[in-house]
């Protein structure tokens, strides 16, 4: 690839966010007025306890060159612990995404309901090394 | 008849809401043409008040009369004829919440005439524009601006308006805030007098300091002089013991609040006395009520203070003006609803709205629109609505007159207002989970370019679409809700809920932990108003006894708590007692715990409360030192009232004693404020210290910030503030009812960050808060915070039936291997395995046999995390609304 087609690479990201922290982080970015790049695509679940593994896999083989995931803090879940649940999960994930030289393109965050400033900084800082990462080598591949 | 309420501003629409959702008519009067008040003047809070004010607008109860004013008032309580700008009303009961204006005699000496000194309330119309243009310029040359100074305590706390204004500290904390959160390189600096913040607001002031690197300088300015290109500011630097001069591109000035000015006009009409300070005379005990029965005052008409307190206020008037009246209206969504049956067919109406151009501005609607319409199942793209209102309506004939079958609503956030378009979508006759969000503004067109935008919103939708197709009618079931409450914690605050709960008709009972009622007032001698605390709680005692409708059990606990709003159950375990009891709400008044501080001791040292008690009698001290914040627990909001009311005491007793006050912030809110200054006028000494100060030897020593040098007292008594701690069993609580804490203390439910406009409510529906269970409050906030907890619990109570929550966990037994993970997952404990007699698969022949086996089971108390659908190995498990289909097309089409 040229340097000047890397240049316009512009990735593709799908992100997994709470509805108390993240999702409300991100209504609070757009409320201030907080322009970030519009690479990523964020479907909103109730708690990051139903990030399920196979809700990143699925991203990642569909060729998105980047997916991540963000709740509340830990220790401040709305439902309690569940965070502490996907926290868990987030670990098997990794060692998941190893296995396909996967791993550096699932983003992990905690980003509370207060921090739309947070929010839109981590949208700048992961496209950023997303567009690094360059493609992603799953894209087009049918598995 | 119904219920007045003067006033369309935070308040007023509070108490409307809460009145007109519980079955009441409502007139609500508001002189402007649009709801709001000073309220939807500021920056961020707006955004947040606007879903009420669409729920206001399409409330059936209420009787919205706008641009007029109350002309005359007749009649007595229970009977009142009002006129309303030429209009007959008839009413039973009239709250009064015409809010404040902000102080605007302000003194030329602060630079006010520069247009670059500007007022904290037009300010927030600047935050306001910059948040359009993503640029904060100066209003003299348009130049960005790059240091600003705010200035405190301008109009308030001075010979004009003695009174301390209450609310802005917070108010600047909050704008600060903002201003950070959006331009992180601005340099901020703050000058003050004393930070007046509590609970929640000072760990907002603490995070400003440290994390956001704002300098807080504490200094009165005499002057700020407007030179070419810039405001110096003159201030006193303390550490350096001289003036020193700071220059500024922009400054804001933290004006006072002042009663409103048509409040003098209402006062008039309704012969409701004020007091002199221009606001509605009300009592600590009875904060609500005014001198004319019937009429009810809350907000900043009664005394200045933040939207938190205004809005609990209001919900409380609500209760007391409720009482007086008949319910004669429908409450909504208590309707029998059917729903239309969805075949195969689908039929996708899309909606995108162009919210008044916050939308619209951004993302090319027709553009998307022609997307959408190649979508697969799309038979309908409305993307010509401007509002709510024309929205709802084009959604509600979508489905009336084309049948659509699902709806995709693109637009507002669905935090605030997925729950009017469901209850709309449901009024059509379509299950209400058959809609799917799109947050076309908050997450699209607030924060990408116009081009972008445009192409993010058609990915958006087609997500949506692709969701849509997935969406399925969850059966929602009725519950009968219990008209009863349980009140736990028999202090002031709960036994106050709990006759409120009365009142308006429901039983009650209080769970005390202790042998008697009264909780922590009956350490308190006298008040700083001069009344006895034993008479307040005597009174309320004997109220509690005589009411039938409240049962109270002393030496219990409450444990097992299970089921939801409107239907719990736990038992009720004491002396002697083990019952089970059944109710409908549950307010938690746990109060908070005054406990000895440590690291001064000694014979002579007591602590504010015992001296409290010892001026009772006699004070034989002839030199008093008195210390403030020593270091352990939590600062109650009461704590430097307490101080220089006792200081008062002391010195009206003996005015030869001399006191010296050890102090880092005097925060006497409000009307107060004329004891701080008495108390200085009567010759008590106060001394600023910033490290601790120390007792040894029978000397105390501490070093004066103002002075500049070190003290040392030799008194034959040393007062200490009583620390505060939140209430041991708030740990066991917060487990058994879901609320969560901080701090120790219990947590509002919160919509927008930094935004409390539901200040007794809690994340578990049907728990409310109140008094010092939530922050250790003074006895006028924490009556006024009980009937708003109250009242809160009467507006669920005074439904027929819920609705069992639509996301919610099943299982599907025939796939449940019955592992049990899910059971380990479960946050609430809602999950059990059972072994039962379900259809199996065997050996993996296609007919179905039923056998014994274990499968998990999900119970009443399922949160809708979706933890066990995530883990369940076997997919067995899955979350209404968020199954894995479901949300698989979604991703599938993010791409």
């Amino acid at each position: 690839m040229g340097e000047e087609a890397k240049e316009e690479f512009e990735p593709k990201v799908v992100g997994f966010t709470c509805n108390w922290c993240t999702y409300a982080a991100a209504d609070l970015a757009g409320t201030s007025r907080k322009k970030y790049p519009p690479n990523s695509r964020i479907i909103r679940l109730m708690c990051s306890a139903r990030l399920d593994p196979m809700f990143v896999l699925k991203v990642l083989l569909n060729g998105a060159d980047g997916v991540f995931f963000s709740g509340c803090h830990p220790g401040e879940c709305h439902y309690i612990k569940g965070n502490f649940y996907a926290r868990r999960r987030i670990a098997a994930i990794r060692t998941i995404l190893k296995q396909f030289g996967l791993d550096d393109r699932f983003k992990s965050y905690w980003i509370s309901a207060s921090e739309g400033e947070k929010f839109a900084n981590t949208m700048k800082s992961l496209t950023e090394e997303v567009k690094q990462l360059g493609p992603n080598p799953m894209r087009g591949k049918i598995i | 008849m119904g219920i007045a309420v003067i006033g369309g501003g935070a308040a007023g629409i509070t108490a409307a809401l809460d009145l007109a959702n519980s079955g009441y008519k409502v007139y609500l009067v508001e002189k402007n043409a649009e709801l709001g008040g000073k309220m939807a003047e500021l920056a961020e809070c707006k955004v947040g008040l606007s879903p009420k004010i669409v729920e206001i607008e399409n409330h059936p109860n209420i009787e919205l009369m706008l641009s007029s004013e109350l002309e005359s008032l007749s009649g007595s309580a229970g009977n009142f004829t009002l006129k309303v700008s030429g209009t007959k009303v008839e009413a039973e009961s009239v709250i009064l919440a015409p809010g404040y204006d902000v102080f605007d005699n302000i003194a030329k000496s602060y630079g006010f005439g520069s247009p670059d000194v500007v007022t904290s309330l037009d300010f927030e119309g600047m935050l306001r524009a910059s948040t359009a243009s993503g640029e904060l310029l100066r209003p003299s040359d348009n130049k960005p601006v790059k240091k600003i100074g705010f200035i405190k305590c301008v109009g308030s706390r001075c010979q004009e308006n003695e009174i301390c204004s209450t609310a802005c500290c917070a108010y600047t904390a909050k704008e600060v805030w903002v201003l950070k959160e959006r331009f992180p390189k601005m340099d901020v600096s703050v000058f003050y007098m004393d930070i007046r913040v509590f609970g929640k607001d000072e760990e907002l002031v603490a995070e400003l300091k440290d994390k956001y690197g704002v300098k807080y300088i504490r200094s009165r300015v005499p002057e700020v002089i407007p030179e070419r290109g810039s405001l110096k500011v003159k201030y006193e630097d303390l550490k350096k013991g001289a003036i020193a001069n700071l220059d500024f591109d922009l400054i804001v000035l933290a004006v006072g609040l002042l009663p409103s000015k048509t409040l003098g006009r209402l006062s008039e009409i309704t012969g409701v006395k004020t007091d002199e300070y221009g606001y509605v005379e009300t009592s600590i005990t009875s904060p609500l009520e005014t001198n004319v029965p019937g009429v009810f005052a809350c907000g900043t008409a009664t005394a200045p203070m933040k939207v938190r307190e205004s809005v609990a206020q209001a919900s409380g008037a609500a209760l007391k003006a409720a009482i007086l009246a008949q319910r004669t209206e429908p409450i909504p969504g208590q309707e029998e609803r059917k729903y239309i049956e969805v075949g195969d067919e689908q039929k996708i109406g899309v909606f995108i709205c162009g919210c008044e151009g916050e939308v619209s501005d951004s993302v090319d609607i027709p553009a998307v629109v022609e997307q959408v319409k190649q979508l697969r199942d799309v038979v309908l793209v409305n993307g010509d609505t401007n509002t709510t209102k024309e929205v709802l309506e084009a959604i509600e004939s979508g489905i009336v007159d084309q049948g659509l079958n699902k709806i995709v609503f693109a637009g507002y956030t669905p935090r605030e207002y997925e729950t009017i378009f469901r209850d709309s979508v449901a009024k059509a006759g379509l299950n209400p989970y058959l809609l799917e969000f799109v947050n076309l503004r908050e997450q699209c067109a607030w924060v990408h370019d116009k081009a972008e935008a445009t192409v993010v919103a058609g990915d958006m939708l087609r997500m949506a679409v692709g969701r849509a197709r997935y969406l399925e009618a969850i059966q929602i079931e009725q519950y009968p809700v219990i008209p009863k409450a349980l009140v736990i914690g028999g202090g002031v605050s709960g036994m106050n809920a709990a006759l409120g709960i009365a009142d308006a008709g429901y039983d009650v009972y209080i769970v005390e932990k202790e042998s008697e009622l009264g909780g922590g007032l009956r350490e308190t001698g006298e008040l700083q108003s001069g009344e006895k605390a034993s008479d307040i709680l005597k009174d309320l005692a004997d109220k509690v006894a005589k009411n039938k409708q409240i049962t109270v059990y002393k030496n219990a606990k409450e444990e097992n708590v299970s089921g939801r709003a409107g239907s719990f159950k736990a038992n009720i375990v004491g002396d002697g007692v083990n019952e089970e009891l059944e109710f409908g709400a549950c307010v938690i008044a746990t109060g908070a715990k005054e406990v000895a501080p440590e690291g001064y001791s000694g014979n002579d040292v007591i602590t504010q409360a015992e001296f409290g008690k010892m001026l009772g009698g006699t004070v034989s001290a002839n030199t008093i030192a008195m210390i403030q914040d020593v270091g352990v627990g939590v600062d109650a909001k009461y704590s430097s009232i307490e101080l220089v009311a006792n200081a008062l005491k002391a010195k009206e007793k003996n005015h030869n004693v001399n006191i010296f006050v050890l102090y880092k912030d005097i925060k006497t809110y409000g009307k107060w404020e004329v004891l701080y200054k008495e108390a200085r006028e009567k010759g008590v000494i106060f001394l600023r210290y910033e490290t601790a100060p120390k007792y040894e030897g029978g000397i105390v020593s501490a070093f004066d910030v103002i002075l500049n040098d070190d003290v040392q007292i030799k008194p034959d008594l040393v007062v200490l503030s009583t620390p505060t701690v939140p209430a041991e069993d708030n740990e066991r609580l917060s487990k058994m009812f879901k609320v969560p804490l901080k701090k120790g203390f219990f947590m509002e439910a919160q919509e927008r960050p930094k935004m409390v406009l539901t200040p007794v409510d809690t994340v578990n529906e049907g728990v409310f808060i109140c008094g010092s269970a939530v922050y250790p409050a003074m006895i006028d906030e924490c009556m006024a915070m009980s009937t708003a907890a109250a009242s809160r619990a009467c507006v669920l109570l005074a439904k027929n039936f819920m609705e069992t929550p639509a996301v919610s966990s099943v299982v599907d037994e025939l796939i449940c291997v019955g592992c049990g993970v899910c059971v380990d997952v479960c946050p609430v404990e809602a999950i059990e395995l059972t072994e039962e007699l379900v259809p199996v698969v065997t050996f993996g022949v296609a007919t179905v046999v039923s056998a014994m086996k274990k499968v998990a089971k999900v119970g009443d108390g399922c949160i809708g995390c979706g933890s066990c659908a995530s883990y369940c190995p076997s997919s067995a498990m899955s979350l209404k609304h968020f199954r894995d289909r479901q949300l698989y097309a979604q991703l599938d089409y993010a791409l």
